[in-house]
């Protein structure tokens, strides 16, 4: 195990930020967590990284034992954190930044100018580089934001709500980078609010809610544990009143329902994998099927499932 | 070594960052430039500059007693009445010749001659804040006898609008006569030189605390403090980094002063330099130690702003006109201008030019203390 938190517990005062939370990550897993704000993502960031201690608990990174606030150089040197604000220096230019932090984590020389046009490459900054963050874009400084982080090459990778407030196209290269990282054998920790974004990258995802794990699996292993069932959205051309009748006729189908007063559009939920979808084409192909989408129990459903509450509505 | 790295590291990118905000450079060497030169301009027949930088207790004077004994008496009791002798230490003279020996050797800031029974001549060698008064006191005591006076002083015109602004004093027989003493009169723009230089330095501080304040204490300190550096290598090369950075932006405006304002700063530079980097330090520390008292990050910039206003209007920075109170002697802007008027104005180093030089450092030493014991605990608040 790359990194273990055992039944790790966070308290401030009265309020307990993490309730004995125990995880593991291995090399090169890709590690989603999960949950609405006050979960505990960031004191969990917090603990690993030396910023807070923990109040009880067993902590290894690295196969060291990780105690209080201290961690090792060795350690610290591993890691490459991404806070969820800009953690630049707003006045330095992009390229100054990067070798800051590119020297503090001791990469000096030919090495270190090798390695920050580098970064500025993958992070599409190379034209920017010697201008400063402050006249930036917010989805450039977040790329900024991950370059310092990951200019010494760090084994785990953690970023912390890395795409918040950007526009689409920033969000796909950060989310495309972080594909490439993992898939170069970075071991990344990525904490968001965004599904779609932990269901891309992610290989695993633990659930966070009030300080305790309340799920942790693959993106499909958590999905089944959904109550949700498969759902299919269906439009005829020549619709009938009988339709719905008939589609619950078949076994395994929980509801079918027109979704307007055209009675052409028709959204029939399924006992999850019952494979009912071919069957329900045979029943509406004599009505002429223009359009049929499906959609599988998904993070959010998951997500809403375990703990009765939408991600982003405490956000 | 690599602790030695780290400490280079962080005060070079520190350095670069002070430099890098060019609002920020405006402010510290534009600004003062500018701001010398138009005060000096604006009040420059108006202000009485408070340029006391000789010893502690007395001034002294010299009184030349060519008439005999019996004189000195008279002289001695009008000079050591109404409480003088707190301020002031008399030496009597036979003659005028080794009454000029002393005031050439700077034992002597006065010289008062005896002409005869009702008539007594003044030499105020240069127009300073004590000078000023020591004239007034002696002319007072005298113009209570109707007896003449007679002054003779350097080329100021500040002292002669002192003087002649009290009309009692007018209303007896004076004779003035100007006595040129070449450049060494104070000039409003010498005045304005050094208390200006000494204000903005004091507000460099602002570096350390915007340095302290994004470094340490925001996201980019949580990205700081997670890196292989040791806070005490973090910490002294911001601190460094922000000293020099301020340093260097005072000497450029101490060097324009000098060469394009044409300012003679005396002959000890190196003293003026470290007085500069004296006030760079404290300001550094103060700054700091503001920001580790006070909660709220803009909270603590008002109230570093307000500090720093208020020690140099109560130190006389912008009229020369010094509160009365006993510590306003120790407030850093008094203790900087003592050296830096002392250097401008003495041949010699005097003692308290050291001891305030040293009390300066002093203070510095001292708040960089507490802000670290107290820096400390606010960094690692709520953990």
């Amino acid at each position: 195990m790359l990194v273990t938190m055992n039944q790790v517990v966070k308290r401030y005062g009265t309020f307990t930020a993490l309730d004995n939370l125990t995880f593991g990550l291995t090399k090169g897993e890709t590690l989603g967590l999960l949950g609405p704000n006050g979960a505990g993502k960031s004191t969990t960031i917090k603990i690993l990284t030396g910023l807070t201690s923990a109040t009880s608990g067993e902590i290894t990174l690295f196969g060291e034992r990780a105690s209080g606030r201290t961690r090792s150089n060795a350690s610290k040197q591993r890691i490459g954190l991404v806070p969820q604000d800009f953690a630049l220096y707003e006045t330095l230019s992009a390229r100054d930044n990067l070798e800051y932090f590119g020297q503090l984590y001791g990469v000096h020389g030919g090495e270190l100018k090798k390695r920050v046009d580098e970064t500025l490459n993958i992070l599409g900054l190379s034209d920017v580089a010697t201008k400063a963050p402050k006249k930036f874009s917010g989805g450039m400084k977040r790329r900024l934001n991950i370059g310092c982080a990951i200019i010494h090459k760090p084994e785990l990778l953690i970023l912390d709500e890395p795409t918040v407030g950007i526009d689409p196209q920033s969000r796909n290269h950060i989310l495309a980078f972080v594909e490439k990282t993992a898939a170069e054998g970075t071991t990344v920790i990525y904490t968001s609010h965004y599904m779609e974004e932990v269901e891309r990258v992610c290989s695993r995802v633990c659930i966070m809610d009030a300080g305790k794990t309340i799920a942790d699996g693959t993106v499909d292993e958590i999905a089944k544990k959904s109550i949700f069932e498969d759902e299919f959205t269906v439009t005829v051309n020549e619709p009938s009143p009988a339709i719905p009748e008939n589609i619950q006729k078949i076994a395994g189908i929980i509801r079918c329902s027109p979704i307007d007063n055209s009675n052409r559009t028709f959204t029939i939920i399924s006992k999850r994998d019952s494979g009912n979808l071919a069957r329900i084409l045979e029943v509406l192909a004599p009505h002429t099927i223009v359009a049929v989408t499906t959609k599988k129990p998904n993070l959010e459903d998951a997500f809403l499932s375990l703990t009765g509450k939408a991600l982003r509505d405490d956000g | 070594m690599k602790a030695i790295k780290d400490f280079l590291t962080v005060f070079i990118k520190s350095h670069k960052f002070c430099w890098s905000d060019r609002f920020s450079v405006a402010v510290f060497v534009i600004f003062p430039i500018v701001i010398i030169f138009v005060l000096s301009q604006a009040l420059g027949g108006a202000f009485e500059g408070n340029m006391d930088f000789g010893e502690d207790f007395t001034i002294p004077i010299t009184v030349v007693c060519e008439a005999g004994e019996g004189e000195t008496s008279t002289l001695g009791e009008f000079l050591l009445g109404d409480g003088l002798t707190d301020f002031f230490s008399t030496t009597f003279v036979d003659n005028i010749e080794e009454a000029e020996e002393l005031m050439k050797s700077e034992e002597s800031n006065l010289i008062v001659t005896i002409e005869n029974e009702n008539e007594l001549s003044l030499f105020v060698p240069e127009y300073s804040w004590s000078n000023t008064r020591l004239a007034l006191s002696v002319v007072e005591q005298f113009n209570q006898t109707n007896q003449a006076i007679q002054i003779t002083m350097g080329n100021s015109d500040d002292l002669l609008s002192d003087l002649a602004s009290i009309e009692q004093i007018m209303a007896s027989e004076l004779t003035i006569r100007e006595y040129d003493r070449g450049e060494d009169a104070v000039s409003a723009l010498n005045f304005f030189a050094v208390t200006m230089i000494i204000m903005f330095m004091l507000f460099s501080g602002e570096y350390g605390l915007q340095l302290f304040k994004q470094s340490l204490f925001n996201e980019t300190g949580s990205r700081m403090l997670t890196t292989p550096v040791s806070k005490t290598g973090l910490i002294g090369g911001l601190l460094l980094g922000a000293t020099i950075a301020s340093f260097l932006q005072g000497m450029v405006v101490f060097l324009f002063t000098k060469f394009v304002y044409g300012i003679d700063w005396g002959n000890e530079i190196w003293l003026v330099v470290l007085t500069l980097f004296g006030i760079v330090m404290f300001a550094q520390a103060f700054a700091i130690f503001i920001f580790v008292i006070v909660k709220k990050a803009n909270a603590a910039n008002v109230v570093l702003q307000g500090c720093l206003f208020v020690m140099t209007f109560v130190s006389g920075g912008f009229n020369g006109q010094a509160f009365d109170f006993a510590f306003v002697r120790y407030v850093p802007n008094s203790l900087a201008s003592t050296v830096m008027f002392g250097t401008m104005f003495n041949d010699e180093i005097t003692n308290r030019m050291f001891s305030d030089l040293g009390l300066l450092f002093a203070y510095s030493f001292v708040l960089f203390i507490i802000a670290a014991v107290l820096g400390r605990r606010k960094l690692y608040a709520g953990s």
